[in-house]
């Protein structure tokens, strides 16, 4: 499944919301990082069409409707300054409705297998593994696209 | 040194057969499936001298292509690539390897010995005959160990994460015990989930696929299964599609032909619908039916001192103290890139978590669930598993984390981050987790996974009220073996590993 460059725009937005923030040992942005770009491509190419479809939908609900929902701003969390995108998936995060308060944890999640995964942050947090290499599956993303 | 071979011998995988029309294979046994039971049973029949055929849904991952990171192995060997779900009120992750030597490669290594008590239980409620005694279970799971050398974790890779949870459950009184795992040389670089990165672990590809292979086994990989069909009134002829990974490229079409049987080892979320789709389960209404599964959550305790989960056995420490009560206990040394998604926080917040990650501790709870679930395919065709926790197993777990959350304090933790909706982010104070008793029932206050599934094609006598027979056998199709914990009548409570090998093992031995 491929998404509209929009789509991708918006994911990685969401994605710097949630691995951001002023933390001196971890200031990497996640959109500019090199596993993220390569994840959101991949996992979207691999991953089950009817989850994938599932994420598609849910990217379009947080992206557009966060703000709405944890301020009653009726605009798009690109729209709203950095720290108040984290401050309103958090809020969203603590809904009562539990389809909503788990779309931004699907993010972190995902987010996680991306940002995380980089050696310079797990480098930068204390991990050192002796085969620290950038994954197979950016390398392949990034050579087919 | 000669690179090694990137496929064994013996093994044929998508990219080897992609250009072909059309595959045609034929042996005494047709097993479908090669993680614990089907490998078991290649094994066994292989070393008595009959001709096996291995058909392996996902890829094969030699130990070289596995990689530090997370979304390495998910993709090339979870099943969905990690988001299959069980739906309910709760969406339950179920966790579930899709690959050579299925879920062994992707375990925790935990080997654990159906309880005496479950099997008491087994004996009265389901009647299991003299040839499923717990002697003859005891026979093979110590031959089990030595061949797949398991032992206690040993105290130089336990590290400070599972020794921490030693000093909680001293502590509270519980008593304990180092896992006992199929390990060689494990060096503790707490990488488990994503395939051991060392060939420590003594998972199938690495022990009894082999060992079948170098005895003359076929196994055919990236190639899935889509129906059993009979010949002359017997199971006799399998037919699949090869489908590459983790891409879902179409390659040839593939019949399979057995002499003797098929054995079916695909898991309990694959073995119902398999058999459902081979046109089996009018006369029970059972395949599918009766899904069950061990439900867990974790807790998050922060230390002072450093923790550094990475330096560890992924799982090395556990108690079944309250094992009568349904609960089970033990380290869960998750990667960062799976475990941020756990930490409380979104931005600063979050970077702040994930920036202390080396001195938190995770322990999971377990619980061995009263629920059933259902396994089915819908209108689309896609896998649906269906799965409610009752309100005991809600309690039990309410029980369990309030335990945990003890043994974290006394285990010198400064804070707990319990990850339960209507509970603060942060307590100081183990009995700040009394609150969890003013809360609902709801499953969706708590973030679980769910591994080890069973009971799909349940075993007994009546063919009215089980699938197989306790021979494995499938009632309705002479020929057709089940060889996976499809088969058990109710979850164990402990990991089902050994007790799915010692099942295969004790129904091939009769074919072989």
């Amino acid at each position: 499944m491929k998404l509209f460059s929009f789509e991708r725009r918006w994911i990685l937005t969401v994605f710097d919301a949630t691995f951001s923030g002023g933390v001196a040992t971890l200031p990497w942005k996640a959109s500019e990082m090199r596993t993220t770009q390569a994840f959101v491509t991949d996992v979207f190419r691999v991953g089950p069409p009817i989850t994938m479809l599932g994420m598609r939908a849910a990217i379009w609900l947080v992206y557009l409707f966060t703000p709405l929902l944890a301020y009653a701003l009726p605009v798009p969390l690109g729209m709203l300054s950095e720290e108040r995108r984290s401050s309103a998936l958090e809020k969203l995060s603590m809904s009562n409705i539990y389809a909503l308060r788990e779309l931004p944890t699907l993010f972190k999640m995902m987010g996680s297998m991306a940002y995380c995964a980089s050696a310079e942050v797990q480098r930068a947090v204390g991990i050192e593994r002796p085969d620290f290499r950038v994954p197979n599956w950016v390398e392949e993303t990034e050579r087919h696209g | 040194m000669a690179e090694p071979k990137r496929i064994p011998d013996g093994m044929q995988v998508f990219s080897m057969v992609s250009g072909q029309a059309r595959i045609e294979d034929e042996a005494d046994f047709v097993i479908i499936g090669s993680g614990a039971g089907g490998a078991t049973a290649a094994r066994v029949l292989t070393d008595a001298g009959h001709s096996v055929i291995l058909v392996e849904e996902g890829p094969y991952v030699p130990v070289k292509e596995r990689g530090y990171d997370v979304w390495t192995g998910f993709r090339s060997s979870w099943r969905d690539c990690g988001f299959q779900v069980a739906e309910g009120r709760l969406f339950l992750p179920i966790i579930q390897g899709m690959g050579v030597g299925g879920t062994t490669t992707m375990n925790g290594a935990i080997c654990h010995r159906m309880k005496p008590e479950l099997h008491a239980e087994w004996v009265r409620d389901h009647k299991l005959p003299e040839n499923l005694s717990f002697e003859e279970f005891s026979r093979i799971y110590d031959r089990v160990d030595q061949e797949l050398q398991i032992a206690p974790a040993p105290e130089e890779v336990l590290g400070r994460h599972n020794t921490l949870l030693r000093d909680g459950l001293e502590a509270i009184g519980f008593s304990h015990n180092p896992i006992r795992r199929n390990v060689v040389g494990c060096q503790g670089s707490s990488r488990c989930i994503q395939g051991c990165p060392t060939a420590a672990k003594q998972s199938m590809d690495q022990t009894y696929l082999p060992f079948s292979l170098r005895k003359g086994a076929r196994l055919y990989a990236e190639c899935r299964v889509s129906k059993i069909v009979r010949v002359n009134g017997r199971a006799g002829l399998v037919e699949a599609q090869f489908v590459s990974s983790p891409d879902r490229l179409k390659g040839p079409k593939a019949t399979f032909r057995a002499r003797r049987a098929v054995l079916l080892a695909a898991s309990a979320i694959q073995t119902p619908l398999l058999l459902a789709a081979s046109g089996i389960g009018k006369e029970s209404g059972l395949v599918g039916q009766r899904f069950q599964c061990h439900p867990g959550i974790s807790l998050l305790g922060e230390f002072e001192e450093p923790v550094r989960m990475w330096e560890s056995v992924t799982q090395g420490y556990e108690s079944t103290h309250l094992w009568t009560d349904r609960l089970k206990f033990e380290t869960v040394s998750i990667p960062l890139d799976n475990a941020a998604a756990r930490f409380d926080g979104y931005g600063r917040k979050l970077m702040e978590n994930v920036e202390r990650v080396g001195h938190l501790a995770c322990w999971g709870v377990h619980v061995r669930s009263e629920a059933h679930g259902r396994v089915y395919r819908d209108f689309t065709g896609r896998t649906r598993i269906k799965y409610d926790m009752t309100d005991g197993d809600v309690v039990r777990l309410k029980r369990g984390l309030k335990l945990m959350a003890k043994m974290l304090f006394a285990a010198g933790a400064k804070s707990v981050s319990p990850g339960v909706h209507g509970l603060p982010k942060r307590m100081d104070h183990p009995d700040q987790m009394e609150a969890l008793d003013q809360l609902d029932n709801s499953p969706n206050r708590y973030h679980g996974i769910a591994s080890h599934m069973f009971g799909t094609a349940v075993m007994g006598a009546d063919r009215k009220q089980s699938v197989v027979g306790f021979d494995g056998q499938v009632h309705e199709m002479p020929g057709l073996y089940v060889l996976d914990s499809s088969a058990f009548p109710t979850n164990l409570g402990v990991n089902p590993q050994n007790s799915i090998i010692a099942w295969s093992w004790l129904c091939t031995e009769k074919l072989a």
